[in-house]
């Protein structure tokens, strides 16, 4: 029994800078694991910055705590993600080319067979069993939005004006409003975090034969592989962890 | 490149032939007894004064014949004679070059004559003998040297004049092409003259006017080096020294800090984009800052809007600035006394601006406010001329696809409304704009387009009925208190009546005004036309009403 992470960003086809950040540890015991994915926004000077300060300040808060007393995760999960809105906020107000920066931030924290998923934005987490994808988060996008409310069909979303437009980010709202959800793992599943520059570049479906390797490095550098065939023009960023047998 | 080798050039001077005739003059005067040539010419010239007549009879030994013939050499004649030599001398090596080969022939002659002539007149009034064969020689041989001199060096000279000119007005071509940096090489090659100076000048009011500081500082400075107190480039460097930007506004390409063009020194050139003067900054938008600036040939005010390229990322620049180019070239093709006409589109290193007609005036964002609203008769005056304005474009198959009142000039005095931004108001990076505040708000759009469907002229009559609701509520149909709650309103939601807002707004009206904003593009008005014959119709009937 045991847990296993690989991950890698990548600043894709087209982008000069890489926005994305991937982030990942595994407790001392073997038994819990931290990982984490996280898409700035906001002028490519302000992009970088954010999301690197909400990594940075997930794995600062959270990471020491994997060999802890595993006490209430959600409200630990929500301190973080309250702390970095902070710190984004406070950098943005104090220099003004960063003011339109934002990110996105989905976490999982694994305890167990406990995942807990923590997630603002439009970066995803997939739960991969038995060949079956499933997408745990629901993204917080206009999109998203009209897609629901029946306003649009899924046809129209890649001409939609405010396609790109988040409904929250971190360090973009006060006080940030985080989804959380848990979810019991079977050893074998697996899952997938994700910024949206590998959900818009290569499609589910074709996940399917490159998730059959039970590799995970194999398995990351293959999706990102195929988003840079398919010329990729955001950043694709990959975290794929397995609680093993 | 040509280029002159200062070292080299004093070389082949002073083994120019020139120095040949110094050395003769020098080797007459030292050795001028043992050489052969004076002394056949002093003969000459006594066989011709002393003994006329006696033939090629020449005494062998000249001083027992000038003593025969009663003849005497004074004491100060070896002086005299070095004296001629000297002055011969520089005759021959500065007068004949500037003189020319037609002056100088001539004149050479007559010193020859006028030399034989004094002699002549020694001999006949003083019974003195000058040694003048010395410099009669010399000025023979001297002269026929300096004819071989003479002509390759106007060659040299009249080259060397054509290469400087052909300079000059390649650099002056190149400066009226922008090139400044291609006109200071060409320049460097050049000798230094007047006009060259002069050239130099301009390219540094280019470079400044560019915004290229230190380019302009350093072109300034080369300058002065070749002449101290020239125009007033001392003040100006003064005033570029102080100017000296900080190392974080510097742009990788040398122009620096792009957030304004403006510079608050009065002393310097004003920054320029392409042949526009710009005079003050007018408004910002998400593209970039709004100048005020001025064609200087036609002086022409102009609206100038540009594009800063530093706010987006290198890597996606080319394809935004293709959009803003074809963009700005589709609004080119309007020519409508209600549409601002497009001038020009333009790049510099730093940014691409457009140049269009600059409408005085004020926004009708600015009339959009409760206690601010306008008069109705002059809101459906307005709204009326709008719509034949966007059926002149729609007819031309141009969508504004952003009209709103921020976008239309209104003119108080004249009563004139001008649309702006056609086709340009939606250039954005949008890849990364994802919170709400950044692109505008979809207040005005009509529902096809947020629902990122084809949009027509329909939509703009959508988007000119929400404007028109505006005008005469200072309110919106629509209210969301996020940008995802307020397109589910606008696809989803019953528009808030007109009444709720201002109950004094006719039936017609608020009846117009439904009609335009219908969800359903089929169920508006059936073009922008149509909708501005019934707005007309609305004022004639409101006009007997009233």
């Amino acid at each position: 029994m045991g847990i296993s992470i690989a991950g890698q960003s990548h600043a894709g086809a087209v982008r000069g800078c890489n926005q994305d950040v991937v982030a990942w540890f595994s407790g001392a015991d073997g038994n819990s694991a931290l990982a984490l994915v996280a898409d700035g926004m906001g002028g490519y000077q302000g992009g970088e910055v954010a999301s690197r300060i909400a990594a940075d300040t997930l794995t600062e808060s959270l990471a020491a705590r994997l060999t802890g007393p595993y006490q209430d995760i959600p409200a630990q999960l929500k301190a973080g993600f309250a702390l970095a809105n902070t710190r984004i906020a406070e950098l943005r107000d104090a220099e003004p080319q960063l003011e339109k920066m934002g990110t996105t931030l989905v976490v999982v924290w694994l305890e167990g067979q406990q995942a807990h998923i923590a997630h603002v934005g439009d970066s995803r987490c997939y739960l991969v069993r038995n060949d079956k994808i499933n997408c745990l988060t629901r993204d917080d996008t206009v999109v998203r939005k009209m897609l629901d409310d029946g306003s649009i069909t899924e046809a129209d979303v890649p001409n939609v004006p405010f396609r790109n437009m988040l409904t929250r980010a971190v360090g973009a709202m006060d006080p940030v409003e985080l989804t959380y959800s848990c979810q019991t793992l079977e050893y074998g599943d697996r899952l997938l975090l994700c910024s949206d520059g590998l959900t818009n570049s290569v499609a589910e479906e074709d996940w399917h034969g490159i998730l059959q390797d039970r590799r995970n490095d194999a398995v990351v550098e293959a999706l990102i592989g195929a988003a840079l065939e398919n010329r990729a023009s955001d950043n694709v960023s990959v975290v794929l962890m397995t609680l093993d047998m | 490149m040509l280029s002159v080798n200062p070292m080299a050039s004093r070389l082949s001077r002073l083994f120019s032939l020139r120095l040949v005739v110094v050395i003769l003059a020098m080797a007459l005067a030292i050795a001028g007894d043992r050489l052969g040539l004076p002394a056949i010419v002093e003969q000459a010239l006594f066989n011709l004064l002393v003994q006329p007549g006696t033939g090629n009879q020449v005494p062998d030994n000249l001083a027992l014949a000038l003593s025969v013939h009663g003849l005497v050499e004074p004491v100060w004649s070896p002086l005299v004679a070095q004296l001629g030599m000297l002055l011969v001398t520089l005759y021959l090596v500065l007068l004949v070059p500037r003189a020319g080969l037609a002056v100088a022939l001539p004149l050479t002659l007559l010193l020859v004559v006028g030399l034989v002539v004094v002699q002549g007149a020694m001999v006949f009034y003083h019974r003195l003998w000058l040694p003048l064969g010395d410099v009669v020689a010399l000025l023979v041989a001297g002269f026929v040297i300096m004819l071989f001199w003479l002509q390759p060096n106007r060659q040299i000279q009249a080259l060397r004049e054509n290469v400087r000119e052909a300079r000059l007005r390649l650099g002056r071509l190149l400066l009226q092409q922008g090139q400044s940096d291609e006109v200071l090489e060409v320049l460097m090659a050049c000798p230094v003259c007047p006009e060259a100076l002069d050239l130099r000048y301009e390219v540094a009011i280019q470079q400044e006017q560019k915004r290229q500081y230190r380019k302009a500082a350093a072109t300034y400075r080369s300058i002065v080096q070749h002449r101290k107190g020239f125009r007033d480039v001392r003040e100006r460097l003064q005033t570029l020294n102080k100017l000296a930007p900080t190392p974080s506004a510097m742009v990788r390409d040398g122009t620096e800090d792009s957030r304004t063009l403006l510079v608050p020194e009065p002393s310097l050139s004003r920054p320029t984009l392409g042949r526009y003067e710009i005079e003050r900054e007018i408004g910002r938008g998400a593209m970039g800052v709004v100048y005020l600036g001025k064609d200087p040939k036609i002086s022409r005010t102009v609206a100038i809007k540009t594009l800063s390229y530093q706010a987006f990322e290198p890597a996606r620049l080319a394809e935004l600035k293709a959009r803003f180019f074809r963009e700005a070239e589709a609004a080119g093709r309007l020519s409508h006394p209600a549409i601002v006409t497009v001038y020009d589109v333009g790049e510099e290193a730093d940014l691409a601006y457009i140049a269009m007609d600059y409408a005085p005036g004020h926004a009708l964002s600015d009339f959009g406010k409760p206690g601010r609203l306008l008069p109705l008769p002059k809101v459906l005056d307005i709204v009326a001329r709008v719509a034949d304005a966007l059926a002149y474009a729609h007819g031309r198959g141009i969508v504004h696809r952003d009209i709103k009142p921020g976008n239309l000039i209104y003119n108080p005095e004249t009563g004139a409304v001008k649309i702006t931004d056609f086709g340009i108001a939606r250039i954005t990076d949008d890849s990364r704009t994802r919170t709400g505040s950044v692109m505008g708000s979809p207040l005005y759009m009509s529902p096809e387009q947020l629902r990122g469907q084809k949009v027509t002229g329909a939509s703009d009559v959508y988007s000119l009925g929400v404007t028109l609701y505006k005008l005469v509520t200072g309110e919106t149909p629509y209210r969301g208190d996020t940008l995802a709650s307020l397109t589910y309103q606008i696809l989803n939601g019953k528009p808030r009546s007109v009444r709720q807002f201002n109950d004094k707004v006719p039936t017609a009206v608020v009846r117009l005004i439904n009609r335009a904003i219908q969800r359903e593009p089929e169920k508006r008005f059936a073009s922008a036309a149509s909708m501005a014959e019934a707005l007309r119709r609305l004022m004639r009937r409101e006009a007997r009403e009233a």
